[in-house]
C-alpha cells in the first residue's frame, strides 16, 4: 500500500514539476546505481571465493550487456 | 538504446493487459534465481526495454522506493504495474510476481530438503549465485547509462557508494540526498 502511494505522488510530482524533477530522478538513478553496487560487494563477498566465481559473474555480466539476452537464461547456462 | 524524455507523461502505457502481465512475470520469473536482488536486471528487462512499461528513470525511482519502504524488494512490480496500467495494473503485477514464488515455495519445500545434497542441485548453486550478482551489474549498467548525464551525478552515485559501504546511513537518507542534490546542481551543468 505504501508504494501505491509513492507510484501515484510521484506521478503527481513528475507532471506538476516536470523540469525540477528530471534532474532530481537523474540524482535518485545515480544514488541508486551507488547503492545497488554497494549491494554488488555485500553480496559477491561471502559468495565469491574463487576464480571461477568471478569468472561467471563477469561473464554473466558481460553476456547479459553485449548479447541482452534474458538474465534468467544467463543465470540457467551459467 | 534511445535517451528518455525524463518524467513527462500521466498517460499509461497501452501495450499492458492484466493476462498478458501475469503470463509474463510469472513465465519470466519463474526462471530467476537467488531472491529479490537478483531479479532486479530480469525486472528491468521486462519492463523498461522488452515492453516499455516505465521509463529506465521510472524504474530508478521504483528500486529506489523498494529500498526505502518496508518489505521484499519484489514489490517494485506494484509501482510498475501502477505506472503501466493505474490500479488495477498495481494489483496485477504484485499478485502475478509473488503467487509463482509462493506456489513453488509451498510444493516443493520438503523435497528441497531431501534433494539438498544433490551434486546437481550443488552444482548449480554454486554456478547461479556468482552469475545473479554478475546480473546486477547489467542493472547498474543501463541505470548507469541514464543517470550520468553530467559529473555531478557520478559524484552522487560514488557518495551514494561510499556512504552504503563505509557507513550506517539508512539508505533512505542517500537515495533523499541524491534525489536533493541532483536537483540542486543539475540544472548547474545545463547553465
Amino acid at each position: 500500500m505504501l508504494m501505491l502511494v509513492l507510484a501515484i505522488l510521484y506521478e503527481e510530482i513528475t507532471v506538476l514539476l516536470a523540469d525540477t524533477a528530471t534532474p532530481a530522478l537523474r540524482g535518485l538513478t545515480a544514488a541508486v546505481a551507488g547503492i545497488l553496487v554497494a549491494t554488488i560487494y555485500r553480496l559477491a563477498k561471502p559468495t565469491i571465493t574463487t576464480v571461477m566465481g568471478v569468472a561467471v559473474a563477469v561473464t554473466a555480466c558481460a553476456v547479459g550487456i553485449a548479447l541482452g539476452i534474458s538474465p534468467a537464461w544467463v543465470v540457467g547456462l551459467e | 538504446m534511445p535517451k528518455p524524455e525524463g518524467p513527462r507523461r500521466k498517460t499509461r502505457s497501452r501495450n499492458l493487459d492484466s493476462a498478458g502481465t501475469v503470463h509474463l512475470l510469472c513465465a519470466d520469473l519463474l526462471l530467476a534465481f537467488g531472491g529479490g536482488n537478483a531479479v532486479i536486471s530480469l525486472l528491468e528487462q521486462i519492463s523498461v526495454e522488452r515492453m516499455q512499461w516505465v521509463t529506465p528513470q521510472d524504474f530508478a525511482a521504483a528500486i529506489g522506493f523498494a529500498y526505502v519502504t518496508p518489505g521484499p524488494i519484489l514489490i517494485t512490480c506494484a509501482f510498475i504495474g501502477y505506472r503501466a496500467a493505474g490500479f488495477s495494473g498495481a494489483l496485477v503485477a504484485t499478485v502475478g510476481v509473488f503467487l509463482v514464488p509462493w506456489f513453488l515455495s509451498v510444493l516443493w519445500a520438503q523435497h528441497v530438503q531431501r534433494y539438498i545434497q544433490h551434486p546437481w542441485l550443488q552444482g548449480f548453486g554454486l554456478g547461479a549465485s556468482p552469475a545473479v550478482i554478475g546480473l546486477l551489474g547489467i542493472t547498474v549498467f543501463t541505470l548507469g547509462r541514464y543517470a550520468f548525464d553530467g559529473w555531478v551525478y557520478a559524484v552522487i552515485s560514488g557518495a551514494a557508494l561510499g556512504l552504503a559501504l563505509f557507513t550506517k546511513v539508512s539508505p533512505i537518507f542517500i537515495l533523499a540526498g541524491g534525489t536533493v542534490l541532483g536537483a540542486v546542481a543539475g540544472p548547474l551543468l545545463i547553465d
